[in-house]
């Protein structure tokens, strides 16, 4: 079938339309959402299938784009005058980011099933969000990318500043223009790349074909240019200030799409534009990678220790991550092996699962206890044993217990880290220990010991993990052990365009 | 049906005069409003019809002439010219003309209107004619017509204070920068003995020369000559540049927009002003190209800082109206950044600027006049929870702010994706010395940094409608004429920004048609 990605984005569309016009009670704007993103799952599942199993068409290009080495490729003219068409493709990096983005939205819808509060809008805007994050890792085109990326700023802003938090205002706005600016940002490198390479066309492919060709200094502009937008997403030390405010304010189904998809833009974005559209420049900034991946993973960690609200260490901790991931990244352009760039993607997808159940839990204490500070918390694991063994199962998952998908990531990017910068590699490893602290004292604060009561906490009211959250939590529980003990899922098509990224970066 | 080319590229002119003309006679018989505004949007509508009919063929409409980018200019009676270029600026005056008619019958709540139309109408000829000069003193008629109109339409709420006072401050004001203006053309005549645009290029293009038998001028300003010549642009550049609302001539504008009408500040945001970059572009690029190089640094830095100041003056603002004005100051800003370049491609980039702009500025005024017409003020506090109370318009309202911003995929974005990638475009050309890149990359940067800037005042309206509770609860129904013109200008944004092809393709055509006529100027 043609035009399956185009059909995928509609369907999103035409359904985040429908529930914001017709779901009237909050009843029917959740059964219609839930369905409506039912949708795009399928078709996502479906297309990761086949390109797993090596069967996926290979779909159209329109010439001078071929759409070689790209699955289910489409493309279609928009703006002639400019060389910019719309064109959608998926390979074996953004194929698993596809499908863990529809997998979210659906999941977060069914976690946010007692929304109350203009239950239209909110549904609705998740399903909005699924457009806008699915346009981006489908787009092979310059121009098509940043509309996509930009898109993606609006639903999740209105998420926050009408569902969040007591700070969401601030939140909102702090998300909203921090991410604008560093967006356009890497649009000024966009547009260096589409006049310096003279190929008046905005397609990744014809772009890259001419990329290799630019100069030293114009390449070291053009990727710290872009790499100013990526790492404002990823986000790493010292453009994060935005996330822990935004993740905090969010509301859960908000904070899942954030920590689950929107964070790993940034990383994708760095591998499939930053790298082999500016190689040169990529190779230049390795030590500046390599220092500001391990500054985060540290910096954020120390931060977790130190930290009261559970959500806001859950929040740091993703910073943390994505440190790892910009290390893994940082590791393979060093070498040309792909195993860091594989070990990096299977960490974005790792954390897709994990930490959208930690904020899911972290949801369910808020919801339940009314607060989310642990010293307040004591001995829960009495009165809510579901949640409890959630959470330590998910705490686990995400400093790296092996069985579980974080730890393959971990060994892959370590390894690639070894391999790449000697024994600089125990700095970074630092990152375990300190994860493993903060994640294991504050489940130990929190669940176990005595049971307190306190004042400020109503416990005679609490209720357990409910259906619906339990069922998100299970789904994403899965995933992560399947990725755990079968890595091969994954790597298998990763390998292949990893490899074709590092040629990019070598060939240059 | 064969008309001349001379009568067939005034024909829409015309049309607009006659009905015009005809409108104040017609509401002396007590017509209602509503008729008489439908009279002006006919009149408009034709109008409209017979200029595209110049660049697309419409079955019918073949006695139109017929237009391409490097095919001659169609002129008329030597005084009024035809190009891609003037057919373009047409457009935008007459749909911003039609927004603003369709939305005023109930705004205005007045029985006599029919003067406010024949203003309105009158008003845009003038602006045509400045698009379609081909001497400064046509341009200079424009734009004493179209302004003395709109002198009148700022004072048209005639009991209220500050109607009257923006009134009075614009026709003081306006009649300043026209003295200026008309003191630089007198310059060109006498030293060239013409008025024509090429007059203007001659009085440049040729060395050190003795003209006219009075005063050297010299193509190069900067090995110290003090010549007459610099007042020439000077003083076209001020005069030009209170139309515009440049820094530093913005000061009037902001209380101008504040006190007139809703719907005349809309026409003001988006009609007059760009007019006066009609102008600008005409006398700038038509008449001194020849010495780019000693004025486009010197626009540069005017543009950076009418960017800079109009969005950081409109960060405070609790008025949306004074709001609204400081970021079309803030956009004129953007637009002049294509002349500081002076590409065909930033020029393109200028003039799809122009257009989205106009629908933009003049949907969000006319959002602004169908709340008044439900007593809903102009400050940020009332419109409080507004995306309860009207959803529609508050959608509207958020969409136009959001182009405004430059988000995608609105039509804000796609124009001003043209302009900053034009300032890239020149800044790495090969070839490009020095303070020429800086200047070009500067203003690129300039142009995105205060985008991300005005976000944050853009967001905070959005905010105030989606976020904040409302003060009060009274759902509200806006009412139908102006609702159809908030609803064309929503359409038009979103349809622009969807699929900017076409008018990307128009305003690519007009800068090319320009460039032909500058390359035929200078030789």
């Amino acid at each position: 079938m043609d035009n399956l990605i185009t059909i995928t984005l509609v369907a999103s569309l035409v359904g985040s339309v429908a529930v914001i016009l017709f779901g009237r009670t909050a009843s029917v704007a959740k059964w219609l959402a839930l369905l409506v993103s039912l949708v795009p799952l399928a078709l996502a599942t479906y297309m990761l299938a086949l390109i797993m199993m090596g069967s996926a068409p290979a779909g159209y290009g329109c010439a001078p784009v071929t759409g070689a080495g790209y699955a289910f490729h489409e493309c279609h003219s928009w703006i002639p005058a400019l060389g910019i068409n719309v064109i959608f493709g998926l390979d074996g990096l953004s194929a698993p980011m596809f499908f863990l983005t529809t997998l979210l939205v659906t999941l977060g819808i069914l976690f946010a099933w007692d929304e109350t509060k203009r239950p239209n809008q909110f549904f609705g805007m998740l399903l909005a969000i699924n457009v806008a994050v699915l346009g981006v890792f489908a787009s092979l085109d310059l121009f098509l990318f940043y509309v996509f990326w930009e898109l993606t700023l609006i639903p999740m802003a209105f998420l926050i500043g009408i569902w969040g938090g007591e700070r969401r205002r601030y939140a909102a706005i702090k998300f909203f223009v921090f991410t604008f600016a560093a967006s356009l940002v890497m649009l000024l490198g966009f547009m260096y790349l589409y006049f310096a390479t003279g190929q008046r066309n905005f397609s990744f492919e014809l772009i890259q074909a001419g990329a290799g060709a630019l100069g030293l200094t114009a390449q070291r502009i053009i990727f710290l240019a872009l790499f100013i937008g990526f790492a404002t997403k990823f986000p790493v030390v010292p453009l994060h200030t935005w996330l822990p405010d935004a993740h905090v304010e969010a509301p859960t189904a908000g904070s899942v799409i954030l920590a689950g998809v929107l964070l790993k833009l940034g990383a994708y974005g760095l591998i499939r534009i930053g790298l082999p559209l500016a190689p040169l420049g990529a190779k230049y900034f390795v030590p500046l990678m390599f220092v500001i991946a391990v500054l985060s993973m540290l910096y954020a960690s120390i931060i977790c220790l130190v930290q009261r609200d559970y959500k806001r260490l859950v929040a740091y901790s993703s910073i943390g991550t994505m440190g790892l991931v910009l290390l893994g990244i940082a590791a393979s352009v060093q070498t040309g092996n792909p195993l860091g760039l594989v070990g990096a993607n299977f960490m974005m997808l790792a954390h897709g699962f994990i930490s959208p159940a930690l904020f899911m839990l972290c949801g369910v204490l808020a919801h339940n206890l009314g607060t989310r500070d642990i010293p307040l918390m004591g001995g829960l694991a009495d009165r809510l044993p579901r949640t409890s063994f959630w959470m330590i199962v998910f705490s686990m998952a995400g400093l790296g217990l092996p069985g579980l998908a974080a730890f393959v990531a971990e060994f892959q990017i370590y390894s690639a880290t070894w391999q790449a910068f000697g024994w600089l590699v125990f700095i970074a490893m630092l990152y375990l220990i300190f994860s493993a602290a903060y994640y294991l004292w504050a489940a130990q604060r929190a669940f176990f010991g005595p049971f307190v009561e306190r004042p400020e906490v109503d416990y005679h009211h609490v209720y357990d993990v409910k259906w619906f959250e339990l069922a998100s939590l299970v789904i994403l529980f899965v995933f992560t052990l399947a990725y755990g003990v079968w890595p091969r899922l994954l790597t298998e098509i990763l390998e292949a365009p990893a490899r074709a990224v590092l040629a990019a970066v070598g060939g240059a | 049906m064969n008309i001349s080319p001379d009568w067939a590229a005034l024909l829409p002119m015309l049309v607009l005069t006659g009905v015009g003309a005809l409108l104040p006679l017609i509401g002396a018989f007590r017509v209602r409003a509503g008729w008489l505004a439908g009279f002006a949007v006919i009149g408009l509508l034709v109008a409209f019809v017979l200029n595209i009919a110049t660049i697309w063929s419409i079955p019918g409409l073949d006695f139109m002439p017929h237009l391409t980018a490097s095919g001659p200019a169609v002129v008329s009676f030597e005084l009024l010219e035809l190009t891609p270029f003037v057919v373009l600026f047409d457009l935008v005056f007459i749909a911003v003309a039609l927004l603003v008619v369709i939305a005023s019958p109930k705004y205005l709540k007045r029985r006599h209107q029919g003067e406010y139309y024949s203003l309105l109408l009158l008003s845009t000829v003038g602006m045509m004619s400045v698009a379609g000069s081909r001497d400064l003193i046509t341009l200079f008629v424009g734009l004493e017509l179209s302004s003395f109109c709109t002198y009148a339409l700022a004072g048209f709420h005639k009991t209220r204070k500050d109607s009257s006072e923006a009134a009075m401050k614009y026709f003081l004001i306006g009649s300043i920068s026209s003295a200026l203006a008309i003191f630089g053309i007198s310059l060109v005549y006498g030293l060239t003995g013409g008025t024509t645009f090429d007059a203007l290029a001659t009085l440049w293009s040729n060395p050190l020369s003795t003209v006219g038998g009075t005063t050297t001028v010299g193509r190069s300003l900067l090995d110290g000559h003090f010549t007459i010549g610099v007042f020439v642009w000077v003083l076209l550049l001020a005069g030009f540049g209170y139309k515009i609302a440049l820094v530093p001539f913005h000061n009037y504008a902001v209380d101008v927009y504040e006190g007139s009408p809703d719907t005349v500040s809309g026409f003001l945001a988006a009609g007059s002003k760009q007019m006066g970059f009609a102008a600008l572009f005409k006398v700038f690029l038509l008449g001194l190209f020849a010495v780019k190089a000693n004025w486009d640094i010197m626009v540069a830095v005017i543009a950076v800082v009418t960017m800079v100041v109009g969005n950081v003056a409109a960060l405070r603002q609790t008025n949306i109206k004074r709001m609204l004005a400081y970021s079309s100051i803030a956009q004129a800003g953007y637009i002049l950044m294509a002349l500081a370049i002076g590409t065909p491609y930033a020029l393109a980039g200028g003039l799809f600027h122009i257009v989205t702009y106009s629908f933009m500025q003049a949907g969000a005024f006319v959002a602004l006049a169908a709340a008044a017409t439900w007593g809903i003020g102009e400050s940020m506090d009332d419109w409080k929870g507004m995306s309860k109370r009207a959803p529609f318009l508050a959608f509207a309202m958020a969409v136009f702010l959001l182009s405004f911003a430059g988000i995608p995929p609105l039509a804000g974005f796609a124009s001003k994706f043209v302009l900053f990638s034009s300032a890239i475009q020149a800044g790495i050309a090969p070839g490009v010395t020095g303070i020429y890149a800086f200047t070009y990359i500067g203003l690129a940067i300039a142009g995105i940094l205060t985008s991300a800037i005005s976000l944050v005042y853009y967001w905070r309206l959005i905010r105030v409608m989606y976020i904040e509770d409302e003060t009060e609860s009274r759902r509200v129904a806006v009412s139908s004429s102006a609702g159809i013109a908030v609803i064309i200008a929503l359409v038009a944004t979103i349809f622009i920004g969807l699929f900017p092809a076409a008018i990307l393709d128009l305003a690519l055509d007009a800068a090319r048609s320009m460039f032909t006529a500058v390359a035929l100027a200078g030789s």
